[in-house]
């Protein structure tokens, strides 16, 4: 569901955007945990009253479309959306819902004193409150707060009645202490121990679960607040340049003098000191969820195909929100994109998401006499343009796949926290020239900060010494995890014959060679047009979806691309990803607190998903985004369809495999990083560290193709926790396991 | 001692009217400079399945490869009048060919540099299902080219390079690169204009209505100082019956779609220097280069010499390549001493080079550039 903004919807009122445009550049929010501090039913209508006033009144209330059953009621509506709680419905609220309501309800405006107005609970909208005339039917749609109200139970200390003994107690109807994993009345026992055996005498505070609701609301911080700069501390410097100069006019349907004091004052901040003993501490910022996203339909597709979080709608958590830095070396990008964030350049300048009114439209150069083709369409930020297939487009592409923004426009990148940086190569040289200068560009230009480099083309040297190519990116290999795309030529290479540089290449431990696969979900094979298709060679890395590959290009617009151009940048995110969250999770235990691009590397092939049909193609199989970033636990399944994460506690430090491959029989557990099952062959293939101590992540990473596990009935034990839970011990048998991940780093 | 009379010699026409049978045979400088493969990219309504305006896209790379040409070919019922197909490639080539003029004889696109292009075809009305456009043909550039030094070391060199005077640099303005087939090659030459639409070349080139239609002369296709390719404009020849041929002078002049000249420059017809007066410059593309230059150790042999006819042509000692074929030669104070068709050579060794004299051009089309006395055709 896309929710809406109370400012977007007073532009519909108004039928005007004018009143609202800043209003809708609004990225970031502030997210507040709000809890009534209510005693009884009466005191919690009315801080709900004072929670939807406080955010219609300073034009954060957010509403969505609901639809009157009956009897046609407004508070009726809202009760059974669950939308208000409480004894009963204030007036105020009454007034608030008819104003969201105009073609279903009329009241009386009488303008707000200057008393009410100091009040932000005290008026609607700069108006007295009244009772709206409504004339409703059921079936119709009515505006309505669109807030979740969660019901939890927490424990209360509350004082106790004289005589009141734990047995006495009778939870209410709807009281839920499932969460406890007993009963309401256990719970009481539990934390009663000492009135078990001495009823209460007086002046004793006992320990009751009571039922609390609290809802998540956000608020829009603006230029005016004056928690500006408390929020900056949090904020991405990419996010501070789009906090909003709210604009609230005669368009809206406020009184005038409610607007113009708005347009003195912060709404955020009025908002905030309304509401302030019922919000928790200002918590974090929150871009838009990817939820949000208007192009997400078109991207769902590709984001099962890799198993991204996005799928599911699931947003990046904390740890894989960290903002690594990103190069995409590719053609010049002269501008920056509504939904790219600001893009930093190799000689220091920036280039920011341009203003609407102020983006230039990009005019396609008429070279050939036959016709010139029409210029795009203007910039709305939701233009879709089939013919953005230039050079730069082809850059803005590879930008957006990995990190177009969540911002409630357009579409999302598979990491959009990533930093950006655009390294300007000119394809337009010989390839000898394009070598020699990307030699250049890798010895002196790359940003220190970067750790990820995506390479979405490929050069046949004439006479330039691939070597030196290779030297370059050799001495990158403690810091920066070069991505390269195959080539689109469908060519299939071998170790004799490979000279698409730097694709083949990636026998280095730092460069990753990215095929193109088609779309199909269960039996991918590379992907192929009818003029073109993925180059192969049994040595490349590991494969990515490469068509209908919706992405950003330049002018503000969006195009879909296909190629291996296009499967490389989503290995370049996920590969950012894993950067963000192994960084973040064993950042005390690395030196330097940096993983190496080999580990990330290795990380990426053997978490990948392996088809038997890309044998040959490929070394490893697709991407898999969600096993790659799950960096903490082992990933188990099992045959009998369980799917187990968790702490290993228990398992054979060896196992048996059955191979004719001498010296591969004994397998040492903690070398394991994949154990994965091969239907066509009915019989395991695995990954393995080998070459370095016992549960490196240094040494060469080994496939081996069978292996007939002999080692049946050892026992493994995996301590399963959920939601920091105490954790729960789950156990099989080695036989079981069909599928194995390692965790990123043994604990 | 071999004398190696190369076989494009039959492709040529007459023979040179010289008697001296010891001489070896001409090399015509059309250069067979790659590959035309066979393609089976089908784009009928099957595969139209894309979302309006643009129902199927693709993309051609060909690594290595200086340039490619598509062939396209349409049958059943006419496209649209506003479906194109529309190709973007490197140095920002970006064409769109309206596909009514396209046939079942079918079309060469212009060139698209570095070997690769993005393909699109766009069409904002509907399209007949019987419509289908096929890419059946694929020209790609792939062959080195071997320079004719008549002595010493090969000299050409880059038009933009800094080694070259700035007042020979610009000479260089109307010199375009040809790109054509004949015969089922792939062939390149060079040529200049005369006129703000008029280009003149070899006859040994453009020949034919389908070399003329083949044709796409590439203007700006030159490295520039700091050594980043650029390309200019693509014109084709207009209309081959309007063209004008003259086979002992290895000339021919033809109208292109468009006027470069304002943009480009033209080399003046009236005013001539004279091969026996020294050093000159040759403004060239060998084979698939980008325009060159030679004017290191480049001077006039014999003069007054026979060529094609009696005392059409005057050797030279310029570096030239295949594909200099229509290349002007200058004299040092840019004045137009003659047409650069012929290269000679004497076992592994060249041993002349041959332009026509301006002024044989000039006389065969004095009074002036626009009017073209019409010579016997060729037998």
């Amino acid at each position: 569901m896309i929710r809406r903004s109370l400012l977007a919807w007073t532009a519909l009122l108004a039928a005007s955007t004018a009143s609202v445009a800043t209003a809708e550049m609004a990225v970031p929010q502030i997210t507040f945990q709000w809890q009534p501090d209510a005693a009884n039913a009466i005191e919690l209508s009315n801080e709900i009253e004072a929670l939807y006033l406080a955010l219609y009144n300073s034009g954060n209330l957010t509403v969505r479309d609901a639809e009157l059953g009956q009897p046609p009621f407004v508070e009726s509506l809202m009760r059974q959306e669950q939308v208000m709680h409480g004894a009963h419905f204030p007036v105020a609220l009454d007034a608030m819902m008819c104003d969201l309501n105009p073609d279903h309800c009329r009241r009386t405006l009488r303008p707000a004193g200057s008393g009410e107005l100091r009040d932000l609970t005290a008026h609607v909208g700069g108006y007295v409150p009244s009772r709206g005339r409504w004339s409703l039917r059921g079936g119709e749609t009515l505006n309505i707060p669109d807030y979740d109200f969660m019901t939890t139970t927490t424990l209360e200390r509350i004082p106790a009645p004289k005589g009141w003994t734990p047995d006495a107690f009778v939870a209410d109807q709807g009281l839920d202490c499932s969460a406890f994993k007993a009963s309401c009345e256990d719970v009481v026992r539990r934390f009663n121990p000492q009135l078990l055996k001495a009823p209460a005498s007086g002046n004793v505070a006992i320990t009751v679960p009571q039922q609390q609701i609290g809802t998540t609301v956000a608020l829009r911080p603006d230029t005016r607040s004056s928690y500006l700069n408390q929020l900056k501390e949090v904020m991405n410097p990419d996010q501070s340049g789009s906090i909003a100069q709210l604009s609230f006019d005669e368009g809206s349907t406020f009184s005038p003098t409610w607007n113009q004091t708005l347009e003195s004052r912060s709404p955020a901040d009025l908002a905030i000191e309304a509401i302030r003993q019922n919000v928790q501490t200002i918590g974090t910022i929150q871009n838009f969820g990817v939820g949000d996203e208007p192009f997400l339909h078109s991207q769902i597709g590709l984001f099962k195909l890799v198993n991204h979080p996005f799928a599911r709608l699931e947003d990046l958590d904390e740890t894989q929100s960290q903002p690594v830095h990103v190069a995409v070396i590719d053609s010049r990008l002269s501008d920056g994109h509504c939904d790219l964030p600001v893009i930093r350049l190799s000689d220091g300048t920036d280039l920011a998401p341009p203003a609407p009114e102020t983006d230039a439209e990009t005019t396609p150069t008429p070279v050939s006499d036959t016709t010139t083709p029409a210029p795009p369409p203007a910039d709305t930020c939701a233009t879709i343009d089939h013919l953005a297939m230039s050079d730069a487009d082809h850059a803005a592409g590879v930008a957006g796949v990995i990190a177009s923004r969540a911002n409630g426009k357009g579409m999302v990148g598979m990491n959009p926290h990533a930093r950006l940086w655009m390294m300007a190569f000119d394809r337009n040289r010989v390839a000898d020239q394009q070598i020699d200068n990307l030699i250049l560009q890798m010895q002196i230009a790359i940003p220190e900060d970067v750790r990820v480099a995506n390479l979405s083309f490929g050069v046949q040297p004439r006479l330039s010494n691939p070597g030196r190519m290779a030297n370059a990116m050799a001495v990158l290999g403690s810091r920066m995890l070069i991505v390269a795309a195959a080539g689109n030529e469908g060519e299939k290479f071998d170790a004799q014959h490979c000279p698409v540089l730097p694709a083949c290449l990636n026998d280095l431990d730092n460069v990753l060679t990215v095929v193109g696969l088609d779309s199909d979900m269960d039996d991918p094979g590379l992907w192929t047009s009818q003029s073109a298709g993925s180059n192969s060679n049994p040595a490349f890395d590991i494969g990515a979806p490469a068509e209908n590959i919706l992405s950003t290009a330049t002018g503000n617009r969006f195009t879909h691309q296909a190629g291996t151009s296009f499967a490389a940048p989503q290995v370049t995110a996920a590969a950012s990803l894993v950067f963000s969250t192994g960084e973040y999770v064993y950042g005390d235990e690395l030196a330097g607190a940096q993983l190496s691009p080999k580990i990330v590397k290795d990380r990426l092939i053997y978490t990948s998903d392996f088809f038997a049909g890309l044998s040959g193609a490929v070394r490893a199989g697709r991407l898999n985004v969600g096993r790659a970033i799950n960096v903490r636990e082992a990933q188990f399944e099992l045959f009998d369809g369980r799917t187990i994460t968790g702490q290993v506690l228990e398992a054979p430090d060896e196992f048996v495999c059955r191979t004719p491959i001498a010296g591969q029989q004994f397998q040492k557990w903690y070398n394991l990083r994949r154990l994965s099952w091969n239907e066509t062959k009915q019989r395991h293939f695995l990954f393995r560290h080998v070459g370095s101590d016992l549960g490196g992540r240094y040494g060469v990473l080994e496939r081996d193709a069978s292996c007939l596990v002999r080692t049946l009935s050892a026992p493994v034990e995996v301590l399963v926790r959920q939601n920091n839970g105490p954790g729960e011990v789950v156990s099989f048998q080695f036989r079981d396991i069909r599928d194995y991940t390692s965790p990123l780093f043994d604990q | 001692m071999t004398r190696l009379p190369l076989l494009l010699l039959a492709l040529a026409g007459p023979a040179i009217a010289q008697d001296d049978s010891a001489r070896p045979g001409p090399v015509l400088e059309a250069y067979v400079d790659g590959l035309i493969e066979a393609r089976d990219i089908r784009i009928g309504a099957a595969e139209r399945t894309g979302p309006s305006p643009v129902p199927w896209s693709d993309e051609i790379s060909v690594p290595g490869s200086d340039y490619i040409r598509l062939h396209l070919r349409v049958e059943g019922p006419p496209f649209p009048p506003d479906a194109t197909l529309r190709l973007l490639g490197a140095l920002d080539q970006d064409v769109a060919i309206p596909l009514d003029r396209v046939g079942p004889d079918g079309m060469w696109s212009d060139l698209m540099p570095f070997g690769r292009a993005r393909i699109a075809l766009v069409a904002p009305t509907p399209i007949d299902p019987q419509s289908t456009l096929f890419i059946d043909q694929l020209m790609m550039q792939s062959t080195k080219i071997t320079p004719y030094s008549v002595h010493g070391i090969n000299q050409l060199t880059p038009i933009n390079d800094a080694a070259v005077p700035a007042d020979l640099r610009a000479l260089g303005a109307p010199v375009a690169f040809l790109s054509f087939i004949e015969g089922g090659f792939a062939r390149t030459c060079s040529g200049f204009l005369i006129g703000p639409d008029r280009l003149m070349t070899n006859e040994h080139c453009i020949n034919s209505a389908a070399t003329c239609a083949s044709m796409t002369a590439v203007f700006g296709y030159e490295f520039d100082t700091e050594g980043r390719l650029g390309m200019g404009p693509q014109l084709r020849c207009r209309d081959f019956e309007a063209a004008q041929v003259n086979v002992t002078l290895d000339a021919s002049v033809v109208t292109l779609t468009g006027a470069p000249g304002p943009e480009y420059g033209q080399v003046d017809l009236a005013m001539l220097g004279d091969a026996a007066d020294g050093p000159m410059v040759v403004i060239q593309h060998p084979g698939p280069q980008p325009k060159q230059i030679s004017f290191l150790d480049c001077d006039a042999g014999e003069t007054r010499i026979a060529g094609r006819g009696p005392e059409t042509d005057f050797t030279h000692t310029c570096d030239t390549a295949g594909g200099s074929s229509g290349a002007p030669i200058f004299d040092v104070s840019g004045r137009l001493v003659g047409l650069h068709h012929f290269g000679f050579q004497d076992g592994e060794a060249w041993d002349s080079n041959r332009g026509v004299h301006a002024d044989r051009i000039q006389d065969w089309l004095s009074p002036d550039t626009t009017a073209y006395p019409a010579e016997t055709p060729p037998e």
